[in-house]
């Protein structure tokens, strides 16, 4: 996507539905990008917590982040009011995570979405185990978010639901309902998901409720 | 099971305040690969500056003049032009990334990508110099990238792998035995996994892999303490977890055992 683009779609989707929490998906953006768009103060925007290495579709995408550069993009959020979201592929990346924990860049609480299932070096196994594994080792003081692909998403987003945990869902992820079938839209894959948290006991959270649970301002 | 444990004893170089560094003199170098070899070990994980061929090609020399051990090149940073100035010397294996470095080393943080190009470029040069490829695997992620090699044909099984635990930066993994077992019980069927962890729990992980029929890697360069604050050397390491095995049941697999399980 280029740069002019992200202005005429943050100032769409505002309109389209003004309460929503917007979150910029620019992991693989380097700092000169990050630093023309963060005046659009999105509510958060993505940081990746270690090197990007997916084989996408198209091709396979591979980006270094150094410490240097994580502290620099994590700086620039702090001081733009932007609220970083925490990549988190494996448990490597909870080693810098710890890291900028240390240095005090990073207020409480993290907010983290935990990857699963995305192909490449980065992968991991869309499995219950490999979920609580990674749950065990968060940080006390984060909020986390369950995305995998994969069609056990479902019950890994379930999990994270009993687990205390959050869940992002969309066409990005998964985009198939079920085996060999196409979800309609993202509607159908958010409202599965907000059956299944009701049945489970656990609302979904409102805009306002989810800044407060993410300590957003 | 297998009922021979494999010792590869990484001598040579370390990540650690005030170790000694022994890759810039093959006769320091051998001597200390000679002692753990005494003491057990049949693979050496050895180092040289990356475009320094002349000390790769007297390391070498120096090594199989005082010792049968296999030679396993630790080059997993170095580009494939570099490889292919050094592959000539013949190591029996060479260490191959398959995933992306991420380390916090105490001279400086390392980076590098490894795209699968590459890798596929490094598959061919171990195939045209029968060398066998190290798969180092600091994640999971890296056992994806391994699959993908075994589903193009560019490797044969067994697979051989490092299983790394406690390197510090984002490639770290707990060096606990929650981890070990996680990551183990991922593997593919067919591989023999070697285990190297740094900090003060590698010898719980050590037994670990040996009692669940991996292999260990030991030495200066993974982790100098035998215990906290109790300075090691290199035959120390290996004559410790050998008797540890031995104990356990499984004695250590001499160069010629190690060479046959290893499809060499």
């Amino acid at each position: 996507m280029q740069l002019e683009s992200w202005e005429p779609f943050t100032n769409a989707v505002r309109e389209a539905c003004p309460e929503i929490l917007i979150q910029f998906g620019i992991a693989a953006m380097g700092l000169p990008g990050r630093k023309k768009i963060v005046h659009l103060k999105p509510d958060m925007a993505s940081i990746a917590l270690g090197s990007h290495d997916f084989a996408f579709v198209d091709a396979d995408l591979l980006v270094e982040h150094s410490r240097q550069e994580i502290e620099d993009q994590v700086r620039l959020f702090n001081d733009n009011g932007v609220h970083p979201e925490f990549e988190c592929f494996n448990l490597g990346h909870l080693w810098n995570l710890e890291w900028l924990l240390e240095k005090d860049l990073v207020k409480s609480p993290v907010v983290l979405t935990i990857f699963f299932g995305w192909p490449g070096g980065f992968w991991s196994p869309a499995t219950l185990k490999e979920l609580l594994h990674r749950i065990e080792h968060l940080p006390d003081n984060s909020v986390f978010s369950v995305s995998a692909a994969g069609l056990s998403n479902v019950a890994l987003e379930t999990v994270s639901i009993i687990q205390g945990g959050h869940v992002r869902v969309g066409t990005e992820d998964e985009p198939y309902y079920t085996k060999g079938v196409l979800a309609e839209d993202n509607a159908q894959l958010v409202s599965r998901m907000v059956r299944i948290g009701k049945e489970l006991g656990r609302e979904p959270a409102t805009v306002e409720e989810t800044k407060k649970i993410l300590g957003l301002n | 099971m297998s009922k021979l444990m494999i010792v590869n004893c990484a001598a040579d170089t370390s990540m650690h305040e005030g170790v000694e560094k022994r890759f810039h003199d093959s006769e320091v170098l051998a001597t200390s690969v000679k002692k753990g070899w005494e003491q057990g070990s049949c693979i050496a994980h050895i180092h040289a500056p990356p475009t320094n061929y002349e000390a790769w090609e007297n390391h070498t020399k120096a090594i199989r003049d005082c010792c049968p051990v296999m030679l396993q090149y630790g080059i997993s940073t170095q580009t494939l032009e570099q490889r292919r100035e050094v592959v000539k010397f013949q190591p029996e294996m060479m260490s191959v990334a398959v995933g992306a470095h991420n380390m916090a080393f105490i001279q400086g943080d390392v980076m590098m990508l490894h795209p699968r190009e590459e890798i596929a470029d490094m598959m061919k040069l171990c195939t045209d110099y029968n060398v066998k490829p190290e798969f180092e695997v600091f994640s999971i992620g890296e056992l994806w990238m391994i699959n993908d090699l075994l589903e193009k044909d560019l490797i044969q099984t067994p697979v051989l792998m490092t299983v790394f635990f406690g390197r510090p930066g984002g490639a770290w993994s707990p060096a606990t035995m929650r981890e070990f077992l996680h990551r183990v019980s991922a593997l593919p069927e067919d591989s023999i996994y070697i285990t190297s962890v740094t900090g003060n729990t590698h010898l719980h992980l050590e037994t670990m892999a040996v009692m669940h029929g991996g292999h260990v890697r030991v030495g200066t360069e993974d982790e100098p303490f035998l215990s906290s604050g109790v300075f090691g050397d290199n035959p120390e390491h290996v004559s410790r977890i050998a008797n540890v095995s031995k104990l356990l049941g499984r004695e250590i697999a001499t160069v010629d055992e190690a060479k046959a399980m290893i499809g060499l």
